[in-house]
């Protein structure tokens, strides 16, 4: 399936996002998002932070603040990618992405942060 | 600033009015349901509640416009009592989300009754902090 996007976490992990995906379901399910592609690709690159979900295996939550435009822009994006193993390696496919207020302090465990970030 | 450093307060109103449109949706790539107060999603800003809860919120008036919960069968349900009529003996998510999907009005209601008690609860009040 051919990939809208494919980036490079901080840690090394290669991350892709198809087309169908993009449109049919993470714009489709949150329309805010339609015009937030390039943000969802940096929020990747550059996250403040990856936290790992603790109830389903492989997901990993991608955060960062101060992004996103307008009436969202006090928001953290919060970007979903599911990991799956390719041989020795593994890799991502982005499964959702949207905003909101703050992250959850529960379910889910840090597993890699920003030293570029100063937290509030 | 001094509104944003006050915290601002999601509005209820459309939860105390029988909705006159429901879009329900379930991704069963991330057993998440979608629950819009709308005839298609709107666009909002996700507010955690409690157990995988998210309060959808309209960006610009506040009002709680629907709701987002991830690990919805895999924890949601098993907790909530209301919903167990929608459960399916093998509760196989596609089984699942066809009822729900059929009778949009009975499951909105009885999703709200599970996060009635939040939206009103200290989980709710808002502080968007400045980057």
């Amino acid at each position: 399936m051919a990939a809208l996007f494919s980036v490079k976490d901080p840690r090394g992990d290669i991350i892709e996002c198809s087309k169908k995906r993009w449109d049919e379901h993470i714009c489709y399910r949150h329309p805010e998002v339609r015009g937030w592609r390039d943000l969802v690709v940096d929020a990747i690159r550059e996250p403040h932070c990856i936290a790992r979900d603790e109830i389903e295996p492989g997901v990993e939550l991608y955060y960062v603040q101060g992004t996103l435009p307008n009436k969202y822009r006090y928001c953290w994006l919060r970007v979903v990618v599911r990991f799956v193993a390719r041989g020795t390696e593994r890799l991502g496919d982005v499964v959702t992405a949207f905003a909101l207020t703050e992250i959850p302090t529960t379910g889910e465990k840090v597993v890699w942060l920003s030293k570029k970030r100063v937290w509030n | 600033m001094a509104e944003q450093e006050a915290g601002l307060e999601l509005k209820t109103n459309r939860l105390k009015e029988q909705p006159t449109e429901i879009w329900v949706d379930y991704d069963r790539e991330i057993d998440t349901f979608y629950l819009f107060l709308a005839k298609q999603p709107q666009p909002s800003i996700a507010h955690y509640a409690k157990d995988g809860c998210y309060l959808l919120f309209d960006p610009d008036s506040r009002e709680i416009i629907g709701f987002q919960i991830e690990h919805f069968v895999r924890v949601f349900l098993p907790k909530h009592e209301e919903l167990q009529p929608f459960c399916s003996r093998s509760k196989r998510p596609g089984v699942l989300t066809r009822k729900l999907q059929t009778e949009p009005l009975v499951a909105y209601k009885a999703v709200r009754n599970c996060v009635e008690g939040w939206a009103q609860s200290s989980h709710t009040p808002l502080l968007l902090r400045p980057a």
